[in-house]
């Protein structure tokens, strides 16, 4: 009984002195550099996997267009090669851009829950006012069939994200948090989720090129083994290292999908608005913290997983 | 069906289409065929990625519908080298139905 009174203290003691260590880091601004560090860093890796993705992206829909009028002996026409791209030069910007947005407003916003460095947050919110003008810009321009949903997703957000900006510029922080809770988290949700539906349209075709190349690598070995004694065999042990090589990417491509990424940043924006929206408990940053470490880990995975596809 | 879920099943029945072609010898009686099915299913698959067009109309959900019973037929041989003849039958098919799904939305929007 003694023990188990014992015990129990002790219990008590580790959970008092647990919060307090954690009351402590809620209450300061240091507590929170952590979680801007986390999502600053996870945000680029995922933009920066999702931009090298579909860049690798047009390169094997090129590759795959040759490789298939080879195989059929036919004739390669540029146009051709320019026809089966899924997205243009300015549409691909366009989002890579409202990606990096939507990273520098989740900072902002945490920055403006913790009311840290008001001069700086007012310095960082010019910054984005101008960037968001720009990618308006760079959206009206689109034309492309596949860019009407992205288009009708970016005028939401760059509206909203206006009006809290100019908020924050005239110092009205406790307006500019309620205006980025009550209406701006379903436009940049949506938003998210649009990109990550294009990004999803271009992991499947992704997928269907390299598949496709996996037959093709096949055949060329099995057309030289098809020679029987005088096949090369310098040439099908070169073939047969082509067709490891592209089962090694094969593999690694089914985890390297950007669009999970996506879900990730989306889940550490809700986590965010929640966090600005609550009154700063303990359990609030705990939450907050958790949902970055989630986010985190999960980009170092997909960017991992997309370094290994360079070059497919 | 969604836009993207039918561009993941056309997906699906591609990769598994690849794994049968790679299972038969370049000059097998059936890979002409099986090649020729393949390219034009990933024109269709294609033309679906690069346009946008309305999901939620009757003709597009009607369409997606007769793919999907295409497709549970399908399924049923696509992974056997030993049913070759079938599966091409049903690949024409389930190509014709993707020709009528592309059909039903466009001209695209």
């Amino acid at each position: 009984m003694t023990n188990l009174k014992h015990k129990s203290g002790k219990d008590i003691l580790t959970v008092l002195l647990l919060l307090t260590v954690l009351f402590q880091a809620g209450c300061g601004p240091s507590g929170f550099r952590d979680p801007i560090t986390k999502f600053q860093s996870a945000s680029s890796v995922v933009i920066a996997s999702t931009r090298l993705y579909i860049t690798e992206l047009n390169k094997t829909e090129r590759d795959h267009y040759i490789q298939s009028q080879l195989s059929q002996k036919a004739q390669i026409k540029l146009n051709e090669i320019e026809s089966v791209q899924v997205f243009s030069k300015d549409g691909l910007k366009a989002r890579l851009d409202a990606l990096n947005q939507i990273g520098s407003y989740g900072d902002l916003l945490l920055k403006l829950a913790n009311s840290d460095a008001p001069e700086k947050v007012k310095a960082e919110a010019k910054s984005l006012a101008d960037e968001v003008k720009n990618l308006l810009s760079t959206v009206s321009g689109l034309t492309g069939n596949d860019d009407t949903a992205f288009k009708a997703a970016v005028g939401p957000v760059t509206s909203i994200v206006g009006v809290i900006l100019d908020l924050v510029l005239q110092q009205k922080i406790k307006n500019a948090l309620d205006k980025a809770i009550k209406n701006g988290k379903d436009p940049v949700n949506n938003l998210i989720a649009v990109i990550r539906n294009d990004i999803s349209l271009a992991y499947e075709r992704k997928r269907s090129s390299l598949s496709d190349m996996r037959t093709a690598l096949v055949d060329e070995y099995n057309r030289e083994m098809l020679k029987g004694s005088s096949a090369d065999s310098e040439k099908l042990k070169m073939l047969a290292e082509r067709i490891s090589t592209h089962e090694d990417r094969w593999e690694a491509f089914a985890s390297g999908n950007p669009g999970e990424g996506l879900d990730a940043m989306a889940k550490a924006h809700n986590a965010l608005v929640k966090y600005a929206e609550s009154s700063h408990k303990v359990t609030d940053l705990a939450s907050l913290v958790d949902a970055m470490e989630a986010f985190a880990a999960r980009a170092v995975s997909i960017g991992k997983a997309v370094q290994a596809l360079r070059g497919t | 069906m969604t836009r993207l879920e039918l561009i993941k099943l056309i997906g699906d029945v591609l990769t598994k289409l690849d794994v049968l072609r790679g299972s038969l010898l370049p000059d097998a009686p059936d890979r002409l065929d099986l090649d020729r099915l393949r390219r034009q299913l990933d024109r269709g698959q294609l033309q679906l990625a690069q346009n946008q067009f309305d999901e939620n109309t009757q003709k597009f959900q009607n369409a997606t519908e007769q793919l999907e019973a295409v497709n549970k037929d399908l399924k049923k041989t696509l992974n056997d080298v030993g049913k070759v003849a079938t599966t091409i039958a049903n690949l024409k098919r389930f190509v014709k139905a993707v020709d009528d799904i592309i059909g039903a939305v466009a001209p695209f929007v």
